[in-house]
């Protein structure tokens, strides 16, 4: 599998005058991984993958796949699937009428129609017409679509959307296979217990802005909280502040922020502090997603 | 490219839409042949008709409904892009093709082929119904008139289709762009031929009509050029303008 990385480099998007709908965005999305693209309702999710796909322009700024734009890629749909929405369909079509356009159209092999057909689950749904499909097999018909001429990145906008939790967890067992033969796969989505399970690495977002990029575990460490209780823990607060984290509450009873567990109990040793109690309570996505996208929900 | 085309194929004849299509330009072709045949012969007796079917020449007026069905044809390339524009499918076009002027080009091909069915439709439908209602008596009928109109019907058709695929882009919202190309072809053009006598003959419809064969307008090749170059226009303004916008 040829490795595809994802850029988007300081990225805006402005539609008419209101205030723009992405701006100065930019993050990587790494081969072989999934990426998480989070933000609440109206972030610029859906506006970033569309730029990164050619449907809409960018007011400045670029979203590159492969290093090129989508539309100076030679047949795009071999490099990268996209799945934008799930009502592209003409009801009157059916299943395999729809993989048949796009095979023609894309340059592909019209054998693939079947096999991929099975191979999304709708083997029993080939000759049904898109209208009479339920929302879950719409999705898996638009994963169809994307996959068929099996490209090395992956672009999902929402892609759990009207999926019951068997599709949940098979959606999440073939990204999962996707990315592991080095498939770029980002998936934007607001289901973050969901995406909690499914994603290595996430970007969050939040009008339009970027808030928080990297691994799920670093993003979400670094918000988990270590409690640290102990006779006098003055000592802690400017250490804790010099290694870089930062401390709430009284000196017998300090909630850390920004430091592992690991590394708040050596500073208390190298400081000769006393310490009774130090628990580590995990973050959760929700809560950080929360805390990091809060300022406007927390307006009055 | 021919991938292109054959995509825009499959999305043509797996709808039933273009069967409809062809039905209507079928309907209209009788209903405006059907006059000719049923009152020319009680009338002409009594000096009311328009045509009398005596006269040597007289059945080529009856040819030239084959030719009748231009509205048809516009709506068929009409359709053909902005039945993507309803159903949400212009994303996944797109997608599959990013250089929008070449699903235009591809749509225009397909269309222009689909023009050409619907005049072998309207040229068998017209001799079929002079086959079995010309009334005695009448002059000899010179089929190989028909089949010259039906060859006129399917250049003219096939252009007005590529003419629709043009103005479809150009109004991709599928209501606005069906009512205007109706009142377009049935009032507005006679409208504007009344007003502008002076550049009547270079409308689309007179140029239809002038390849035909209609004398005192453009010579024929002259007249195709002018559909075309329209076609070509529209697009290419099309591809300035609505073409280039965000899909959402
Ligand atoms: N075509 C458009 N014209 C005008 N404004 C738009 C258009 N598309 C999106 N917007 C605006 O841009 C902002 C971002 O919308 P976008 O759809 O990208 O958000 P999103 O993160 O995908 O949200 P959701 O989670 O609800 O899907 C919103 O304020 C939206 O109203
Ligand atoms: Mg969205």
């Amino acid at each position: 599998m040829t490795s595809v990385p994802i850029e988007v480099n300081g990225l805006t998007k402005q539609f008419g005058h209101q205030d723009p709908a992405v701006a100065e965005l930019s993050f990587r999305v790494a081969p072989g991984r999934i990426t998480g693209f989070l933000g609440p309702n109206g972030a610029g999710k859906t506006t970033t993958l569309r730029c990164l796909v050619g449907l809409m322009r960018p007011t400045s700024g670029e979203a590159l796949i492969a290093g090129r734009r989508y539309a100076d890629l030679p047949r795009p749909t071999t490099v990268v699937g996209a799945v934008l929405d799930v009502e592209g369909f003409n009801p009157a079509r059916t299943a395999r009428e729809h993989l048949l356009i796009r095979a023609y159209a894309g340059g592909i092999d019209r054998a693939q129609v079947d096999p991929m057909l099975d191979f999304v689950g709708l083997s029993d749904a080939k000759d049904r017409k898109a209208g009479q499909l339920s929302l879950g097999m719409s999705q898996r018909l638009a994963l169809a679509v994307a996959l068929l001429a099996d490209p090395p990145a992956l672009i999902l906008d929402e892609p759990a959307n009207g999926l019951d939790p068997a599709g949940i967890a098979w959606l999440r067992t073939f990204l999962r296979g996707l990315a592991d033969e080095g498939r770029t796969v980002l998936v934007s989505s607001h289901q973050l217990a969901e995406m909690r399970q499914t994603v290595d690495d996430v970007v969050i977002i939040d009008r339009g802005r970027l808030v928080r990029a990297g691994p799920l575990g670093d993003v979400v460490g670094t918000a988990s909280v270590v409690h640290v209780t102990g006779p006098d823990l003055t000592a802690l607060v400017g250490a804790v502040a010099a290694a870089g984290g930062s401390t709430q509450g009284s000196a017998t009873d300090l909630a850390v922020t920004g430091l592992t567990p690991e590394q708040v109990g050596h500073l208390a040793w190298q400081h000769h502090l006393e310490i009774h109690g130090l628990r580590a309570q995990a973050a959760e996505l929700e809560d950080v997603f929360l805390t990091l996208t809060s300022d406007r929900r927390a307006d009055p | 490219m021919m991938g292109l085309v054959r995509a825009e194929w499959v999305k043509t004849f797996s709808l039933k839409l273009w069967w409809l299509m062809l039905l209507f330009g079928a309907l209209l072709v009788i209903l405006l042949t059907l006059p000719f045949l049923l009152i020319s012969g009680v009338a002409a007796e009594e000096g009311m008709a328009e045509l009398d079917l005596t006269q040597p020449g007289a059945l080529t007026t009856i040819w030239t409904t084959i030719g009748s069905a231009t509205v048809i044809a516009l709506l068929i390339g009409v359709l053909s892009f902005t039945g993507e524009t309803r159903h949400g499918t212009l994303t996944d076009t797109f997608l599959t093709e990013p250089r929008r002027l070449r699903v235009l080009a591809a749509k225009a091909v397909v269309a222009a082929i689909q023009g050409v069915f619907l005049a072998v439709v309207a040229t068998g439908v017209v001799m079929l119904l002079v086959l079995w209602l010309l009334p005695e008596p009448h002059a000899p009928v010179q089929w190989g008139d028909a089949v010259t109109a039906g060859l006129a019907a399917a250049l003219v058709y096939a252009l007005y289709a590529v003419l629709g695929v043009s103005f479809g882009a150009l109004v991709p919202v599928q209501v606005a762009a069906v009512v205007l190309g109706i009142l377009w072809v049935l009032l507005v053009e006679n409208i504007l031929a009344g007003l502008l006598p002076a550049v009547a003959p270079y409308l689309p419809g007179s140029a239809a009509a002038a390849i035909g064969g209609s004398p005192d307008l453009l010579a024929p090749g002259v007249a195709v050029l002018v559909l075309v170059g329209y076609a070509v226009a529209l697009a290419a303004i099309a591809g300035a303008t609505t073409l280039r916008r965000d899909i959402s």
